[in-house]
C-alpha cells in the first residue's frame, strides 16, 4: 500500500515539474512565471483543485524524442478568487512550449465544458508557441473545439483572458472570443501573422514587441483591455476585475461591503463643468465622485481615449459606466470609441450590470476617414446595442447632448429609464453658432450674432428636452450620486424583454 | 463713516477683509477678473463686480476700474489686503483725490518706505538699529581692517558689482582678512571685470522677526508684539509664530519702541509692520517696513486678541486707537502654516489646475482658506491656499495642535506642500526653536525627499498600508476565512511579515516582527486619510492606490509600499527586476514654460538627482533634474524654446 503511495507522489512530482527544472529557469529569467505558479498568484491560498494531472499527449503521434509529459502543457482545475468559484486554464510555456496539441485543447474543453454546466467564469493563462505542428490536423481540430465553446459561454459566463507570453496565429481567437483580454507588457505579444510573415508580405519591417505588444492591443488596435508591466500587477488586477463581475447571466450581483454615504453631497462637481462652453473637463472626476469609496476599475483606458468604459459600484453593487471624455477630441463618437463603448454596453447587458451613462457629446466625428471606414456601420452598432439592452439605464447629460449622437447615448427613445440632465446640459440638433448659420443663412454678421445668442437662450438647455418629458429631472450636480443612487434602486426588479428571435444582427 | 468697503483683492486675504466687514456691519463689494468668476471669494461679500478679462493689469492693478466701480456703487473705502496695490503710493494718491479712503498708511509713508535706501535713512534717522557697514569701496588692506575693526567681527566682503555670491567672503578674524581681500578682490576681477569690494557686518544664522504696529491719525502708536518667521523657502516665509521662541523681554521692547520711533518719523496710520534681521547674541538690525497688512498677521491676532483688519477699518474711520501699549499683552502662542500650491520635492515648483478636492482641518484651529473642492488654481495669483493657524498655552501645545491640524488636510488635483510643512515640524531643531532664516537649505541640503525618520514612523507605514490594504479584502470576502493569513510588505529596501491572527470588522490582530499588534482602522476614502488606532494612541494618514502600489504619507514622510501575499512575495522575489518596470525613461516638462538652458548633452552619464535644464515656468528658474540614472540618448529641447506641460524634454537611452 504504501509503496502505492509513494508510487502516486513520485507521479505528483514529475508532473509538477511541467518541462523541468532548466526550462523553468529560463521562464523565470524572461520575466515569467510558471503556469502553476501564475494560478497560485491568481487563486486564493490553498483553493487550487487540478484536474488532468496524469493527462498524457498522444505520444504516439510524437515524431520529436522526448517522452509525453504529464498534463501536456496546459494545467487546469479550479478553485477560488476572494471566495467565488472559478475555472482556470493555464499553459505551460515549459512543455512543447506550451504548444497546443489535441490532448491539451481537450482538457481546456473540458474546462469550457464544467464551466457552462454549473454556470462558474472561466479564466484562461495564455503562454503558448501556437499549433503542436507534429500534431498535425488535430491541434487544428483542437483549436476549433475551444473556439466553439468559446462561443456558446459567451454571455452565459464571464470569460477572461490573461496573455502572458506568444499567443501567435489561430490561438489568438479563443482570447480574441472572451469578454476581458489582459496583458503583460515586454513579456506578451499577440498577432495572426508574425514579423517574418509579415516581411515576406508586406515588406514591412516591424518587430514583435511593435506589431503585437500590449502597448500597440491597449493604445492602437484595442484588442486588449488592460496591461501591466510585469505579471504579478497582471494577475493581481485580473482579481481586481473579477471582483465587479456576476459569476454568469442567471446569478445575481456581488455585493462588496463599503464605507461610504448614500447621502453624500459633492459641491466641488457645481463647478465641474467650466463656464467657457469650449473648455474640456475630466469626466473621471464624476465618474470618481458618485463612486462607492471613489473607486473606479477602468477598462481600455488607453483607446478611444474620447469615450471612458468601467466598473463602479454603488451601494456595493456593480455599475457599467459609459461617458463622454471632454478631454479626447471633445468627447465625440467616432469609430474606434463607438465600437468601444458598444461592447461593454453588450457585456453589461449580458451579464445584468446596470449602466450609467454620462453624456457630454457633440455630435460624431466628420472627416473622409470616418466615413471611408464605415462609421455609419460602426456608430450604429452603440445605437444598436444602447437599445437594444434591457438592464436598468440611468442617463445624465453634463453639458452637450448634440445631434444623432445625442440619441445614441443612451436616450429616452432607446428605452433609458431615467435620464438626468444638469443644469449646464444642452440638449440641441447642434450648437448655437452652427443652428444659427444654417437657419439664417443670409444675415449678415451683426444680425448672426444676435441669431447666436437668440438660439442659445432659447434652445441651449435642458427645459425643451424636460418640457417633452426626453428628461426626467433636472438635477444640480452636487446631488448627483445620491440621485443616482435613488434611481437605480427604484429600478432594482426591472424586467424587460426584448421580442423572441434566432438573435439578432447588430452591424458587425 | 465707512458703511461699504471695496475689496481690492482676491483669495483668503479678501475672505478675511469680509469677515471683519460683517462683524462691524460694513457692506462689502468683492470685485474679481473674468477668470475668477466663480472664486469662493465673491460668495462672502454682498456685491461683486468684473474687473476685466487680463488676470493681472487688466484687473487687480486696474485702478481706473476699481475707482470707477467705487464711485458707482458709493463704495466709501477701499481695502487693498496685501500684495497687488496694497503699497502703490500713487493708487493712495488717487484715491485721495477722488475721495474714496484707503484702508492703509498715507501714500507718503508708503513711498518713503517703499524706496530701499531713502527707508534705510529714515531708519538711521529714527535711531534704529541698521546693519554696520561701510559703504564706501575698500582701498587697501588697512582700511579695510580698520573698518573691519570698527564693525566688529564677523564681516563679510562683497564685490560692488557682485551677485550669485562671486566676490563674497566671510572674514572671522583679522588674521584671515587679508587673504580674503586678496580672494574676493581676484574673484570680483574676474567674474564682473570690476574688483571694487565693501564690506559689512555678517550676521550669523540669521533670524527674521518682524514687529507689528498700530497708529491711528490722532498720534497715537502702539507695537503688538513680535512674529518670527525664520522658516523661508526661495525667500518666502511658509511658517510663522508669535512670539519669538528667541528673544526677551529686554530685546522685545527695544524692538516695539524702534518700530514705533521709525512709524512716528514717517508719520504713520494704519497697520504696519518693521522687519528686522536678529543675530544669535540677540542684536537686531533693520531690514524694511512693510505699510500693509501681512500675511502671517492672524498669529498676532491669536495671541493679543487684537483684530488687526478691524482696527485698520476704525483707524482708516478717523477713529482713535482704543487699545493702549499697556493693554496689550501677549498671551499664549500661535503658529501659521502656509499651505500652498506647489511642489517641494521639484524645488518649490508652483502647482495650478483644478483642485479636485481639498479637505481643511476643524475644531480647535483657525483656517484662512481662499479655495474649496472645485476651486480653480490660477498661474496669475499667489499659490497660497490657505493658511492653518493654531494656538496654544505654549509653544509645545500650539506646535502639537498644529501637527493635529496638518494630518487632516488632504488635497487632491494639485501639488502642495503639506507634507513638507508637516516635515518641518517634527524636526528635533524645529521643536527647541533652533531655527534661523537658512533652516530649510541647511536641514534639505538634498531638497525634501519625505524621508522616513525611524523605526516608528515605518511601524506606523506598515501599520497604515496593511489596514487599507486588508479593508479591501475584507470587504469582497463574504467569508472573512478566504483571506490570507500570511503577507510581506515590501518597499525598496526593506520587507517585513505579517502574520494575521483574527480580523473582526475593522478590528485587525496580527504578528509583526514577531510581537503582537492589535488595532483598529477606519478608512475616509473621499479624502483617502486612513487612522488606526493602537494601544490608544491615533496613527493618521493617507494612502492611494495605485494599482498594486500604495503610497502612504504620514508625518512627512512619503513612501511607496507593496503589499503581498506570502507565496505572490516570493514569487514576485524570483522575477528578474530589470523585467519589472523597463518602461522607457523619458524627462517631460512639469508645466508649460521656455527652456532658458540646457546643462547636458547627447550620450552624457548622468545620475538620478543631477541637473539637466533650466526651465523658465511662472516667472521662477526651475532646475529640471534626472528620475533615473542613465545615458542620455536625445535632447528634443533647444535653449529659448517654448514647451507645454508634459512635452518630452530629453529621453534616455
Amino acid at each position: 500500500m504504501n509503496k502505492k503511495i509513494d508510487h502516486y507522489l513520485e507521479q505528483i512530482k514529475v508532473a509538477k515539474v511541467g518541462g523541468g527544472q532548466k526550462r523553468i529557469e529560463a521562464q523565470h529569467k524572461k520575466g515569467k512565471l510558471t503556469a502553476r505558479e501564475r494560478i497560485e498568484v491568481l487563486l486564493d491560498d490553498n483553493s487550487f483543485n487540478e484536474i488532468g494531472m496524469f493527462v498524457k499527449g498522444k505520444s504516439s503521434q510524437h515524431t520529436q524524442e522526448e517522452r509525453a509529459i504529464l498534463g501536456d502543457g496546459v494545467v487546469t482545475g479550479y478553485g477560488k478568487i476572494n471566495g467565488s468559484d472559478v475555472l482556470i486554464y493555464s499553459q505551460d510555456f515549459t512543455v512543447y512550449g506550451g504548444s497546443l496539441g489535441e490532448e491539451h485543447a481537450n482538457k481546456i474543453c473540458k474546462i469550457l465544458d464544467m464551466a457552462m454546466k454549473n454556470r462558474i467564469p472561466v479564466i484562461g493563462l495564455n503562454d503558448s508557441g501556437g499549433a503542436r505542428i507534429q500534431e498535425g490536423v488535430a491541434a487544428l481540430g483542437g483549436y476549433a473545439e475551444v473556439f466553439q465553446r468559446n462561443v456558446l459561454a459567451s454571455g452565459v459566463i464571464p470569460q477572461i483572458s490573461a496573455i502572458l507570453g506568444p499567443c501567435a496565429g489561430g490561438a489568438v481567437y479563443s482570447p480574441a472570443m472572451t469578454d476581458f483580454i489582459f496583458m503583460s507588457e515586454q513579456t506578451s505579444y499577440m498577432f495572426v501573422t508574425g514579423p517574418e510573415v509579415v516581411k515576406t508580405v508586406t515588406h514591412e519591417d516591424v518587430n514583435t514587441e511593435y506589431l503585437g505588444g500590449a502597448n500597440t492591443h491597449t493604445t492602437k488596435s484595442g484588442v486588449a483591455d488592460f496591461s501591466f508591466d510585469n505579471e504579478i500587477t497582471v494577475l493581481q488586477q485580473l482579481r481586481r476585475l473579477f471582483d465587479f463581475l456576476p459569476q454568469s447571466n442567471i446569478s445575481g450581483q456581488k455585493f462588496k461591503k463599503f464605507n461610504d454615504s448614500i447621502n453624500r453631497k459633492i459641491p466641488s462637481l457645481n463647478t465641474l463643468v467650466p463656464q467657457d462652453k469650449n473648455k474640456a473637463y475630466d469626466i473621471k472626476e464624476l465618474i470618481l465622485n458618485v463612486a462607492d469609496e471613489k473607486d473606479f476599475l477602468e477598462v481600455q483606458k488607453d483607446f478611444a481615449k474620447n469615450i471612458v468604459i468601467g466598473f463602479i459600484r454603488l451601494e456595493g453593487r456593480s455599475i457599467g459606466i459609459v461617458a463622454n471624455q471632454p478631454l479626447a477630441l471633445a468627447g465625440c463618437l467616432d469609430i474606434n470609441s463607438s465600437r468601444k463603448a458598444a461592447r461593454f454596453v453588450r457585456f453589461c447587458d449580458c451579464f445584468n450590470i446596470p449602466l450609467l451613462t454620462l453624456v457630454d457629446v457633440p455630435g460624431f466625428l466628420p472627416g473622409t476617414d470616418q466615413e471611408f471606414n464605415g462609421i455609419i456601420k460602426h456608430g450604429a452598432k452603440l445605437l444598436f446595442a444602447y437599445a437594444e439592452a434591457t438592464v436598468p439605464k440611468v442617463t445624465l447629460i453634463t453639458r452637450k447632448a448634440y445631434g444623432g449622437a445625442y440619441d445614441v447615448m443612451s436616450s429616452k427613445h432607446l428605452r433609458g429609464d431615467i435620464n438626468y440632465a444638469w443644469p449646464s446640459a444642452e440638449i440641441a440638433v447642434m450648437g448655437a453658432e452652427g443652428a444659427a448659420k444654417i437657419i439664417y443663412k443670409n444675415a449678415d454678421e451683426k444680425a448672426l450674432k444676435e441669431h447666436i445668442i437668440d438660439y442659445e437662450t432659447k434652445f441651449s438647455n435642458p427645459y425643451i428636452a424636460a418640457s417633452r418629458g426626453y428628461i426626467d429631472e433636472v438635477i444640480k450636480p452636487d446631488i448627483t450620486r445620491i440621485k443616482v443612487i435613488n434611481a437605480f434602486k427604484i429600478l432594482r426588479n426591472k424586467d424587460l424583454k426584448n421580442p423572441w428571435k434566432k438573435h439578432d444582427n447588430i452591424p458587425l | 463713516m465707512i458703511k461699504k468697503v471695496l475689496i481690492a483683492n482676491r483669495g483668503e486675504i479678501a475672505i478675511r477683509i469680509a469677515k471683519s466687514c460683517k462683524k462691524l456691519g460694513i457692506k462689502t463689494v468683492g470685485v474679481f477678473s473674468k477668470d475668477d468668476s466663480a472664486s469662493l471669494h465673491l460668495t462672502y461679500c454682498d456685491e461683486s463686480y468684473l474687473l476685466g478679462d487680463d488676470p493681472l493689469k487688466g484687473s487687480y492693478l486696474n485702478t481706473e476700474k476699481l475707482i470707477e466701480i467705487s464711485k458707482k456703487y458709493s463704495v466709501d473705502a477701499i481695502h487693498p489686503g496685501y500684495g497687488f496695490l496694497s503699497e502703490n503710493s500713487g493708487f493712495v494718491k488717487k484715491l485721495n483725490k477722488e475721495k474714496i479712503i484707503f484702508i492703509g498708511p498715507s501714500y507718503k509713508a508708503i513711498e518713503l518706505m517703499g524706496d530701499k535706501i531713502e527707508s534705510k535713512k529714515i531708519a538711521k534717522k529714527a535711531g534704529v538699529n541698521c546693519i554696520p557697514g561701510y559703504e564706501h569701496a575698500i582701498k587697501n588692506v588697512r582700511e579695510g581692517l580698520n573698518e573691519a575693526k570698527k564693525i566688529g567681527y564677523p564681516v563679510m566682503i562683497k564685490a560692488s558689482a557682485g551677485g550669485g555670491g562671486k566676490g563674497m567672503r566671510i572674514a572671522r578674524d583679522k588674521n584671515e582678512f587679508e587673504e580674503l581681500l586678496t580672494a574676493a578682490k581676484n574673484e570680483a576681477l574676474n567674474a564682473f571685470g570690476d574688483d571694487r569690494v565693501f564690506i559689512e557686518k555678517y550676521i550669523e544664522k540669521p533670524r527674521h522677526i518682524e514687529m507689528q504696529i498700530l497708529a491711528d491719525n490722532h498720534g497715537n502708536m502702539i507695537w503688538l508684539g513680535e512674529r518670527e518667521c525664520s522658516i523661508q523657502r526661495r525667500h518666502q516665509k511658509i511658517i510663522e509664530e508669535a512670539p519669538s521662541s528667541f528673544i526677551d523681554n529686554i530685546t522685545r521692547v527695544k524692538m516695539g519702541e524702534q518700530a514705533i520711533s521709525l512709524a512716528r518719523e514717517v508719520n504713520y496710520s494704519s497697520a504696519g509692520t518693521v522687519e528686522f534681521v536678529v543675530d544669535q547674541k540677540q542684536n537686531f538690525y533693520f531690514l524694511e517696513m512693510n505699510t500693509r497688512l501681512q500675511v502671517e498677521h492672524p498669529v498676532t491676532e491669536l495671541v493679543t486678541g487684537i483684530d488687526l483688519v478691524e482696527e485698520m477699518i476704525h483707524i482708516a474711520d478717523n477713529k482713535k486707537l482704543k487699545i493702549k501699549q499697556n493693554d496689550v499683552k501677549v498671551q499664549g502662542w500661535a503658529f501659521e502654516s502656509r499651505l500652498c500650491a506647489e511642489s517641494p520635492k521639484k524645488n518649490f515648483l508652483p502647482s495650478a489646475g483644478r483642485l479636485v478636492n481639498i479637505n481643511y482641518p476643524v475644531g480647535d484651529i483657525r483656517v484662512d482658506n481662499g479655495y474649496q473642492s472645485g476651486g480653480e488654481v490660477s498661474i496669475y495669483y499667489d499659490s497660497l491656499l490657505a493658511k492653518i493657524i493654531s494656538k496654544g498655552k505654549d509653544r509645545n501645545d500650539a506646535l502639537s495642535k498644529m501637527q493635529r491640524a496638518l494630518r487632516d488636510v488632504a488635497v487632491e488635483g494639485i501639488e502642495t506642500n503639506i507634507d513638507f510643512l508637516m516635515d518641518i515640524y517634527k524636526k528635533e531643531a524645529f521643536a527647541k526653536g533652533e531655527i534661523n532664516t537658512n533652516f530649510i537649505t541647511e536641514t534639505y541640503d538634498n531638497g525634501y525627499e519625505g524621508k522616513i525618520d525611524n523605526k516608528k514612523e515605518q511601524e506606523s507605514i506598515i501599520l497604515l498600508a496593511i489596514s487599507y490594504h486588508i479593508n479591501y479584502f475584507y470587504s469582497v470576502n463574504t467569508d472573512i476565512k478566504n483571506i490570507s493569513k500570511n503577507w510581506v510588505v515590501s518597499w525598496r529596501y526593506d520587507e517585513f511579515e505579517i502574520n494575521i491572527n483574527s480580523i473582526k470588522n475593522n478590528f485587525i490582530s496580527i504578528m509583526l516582527n514577531n510581537s503582537l499588534k492589535e488595532f483598529s482602522y477606519q478608512i475616509d476614502h473621499i479624502n483617502k486619510m486612513i487612522q488606526v488606532y493602537i494601544n490608544e494612541k491615533k496613527i493618521k494618514g493617507r494612502v492611494n492606490n495605485h494599482k498594486n502600489l500604495l503610497k502612504v504619507f504620514f508625518n512627512g514622510a512619503e513612501t511607496n509600499i507593496n503589499i503581498f501575499r506570502k507565496n505572490t512575495y516570493q514569487l514576485y522575489s524570483i522575477l528578474p527586476k530589470e523585467n519589472i518596470n523597463n518602461k522607457q525613461k523619458n524627462i517631460l516638462s512639469p508645466m508649460p514654460g521656455k527652456v532658458t538652458k540646457v546643462l547636458v548633452k547627447e550620450k552624457d552619464k548622468v545620475q538620478e538627482g543631477d541637473s539637466l535644464l533650466i526651465l523658465d515656468a511662472m516667472k521662477m528658474e526651475n532646475i529640471i533634474k534626472s528620475d533615473f540614472n542613465g545615458v542620455i540618448k536625445e535632447i528634443l529641447v533647444k535653449e529659448n524654446q517654448s514647451v507645454s506641460a508634459d512635452e518630452m524634454l530629453i529621453a534616455f537611452a
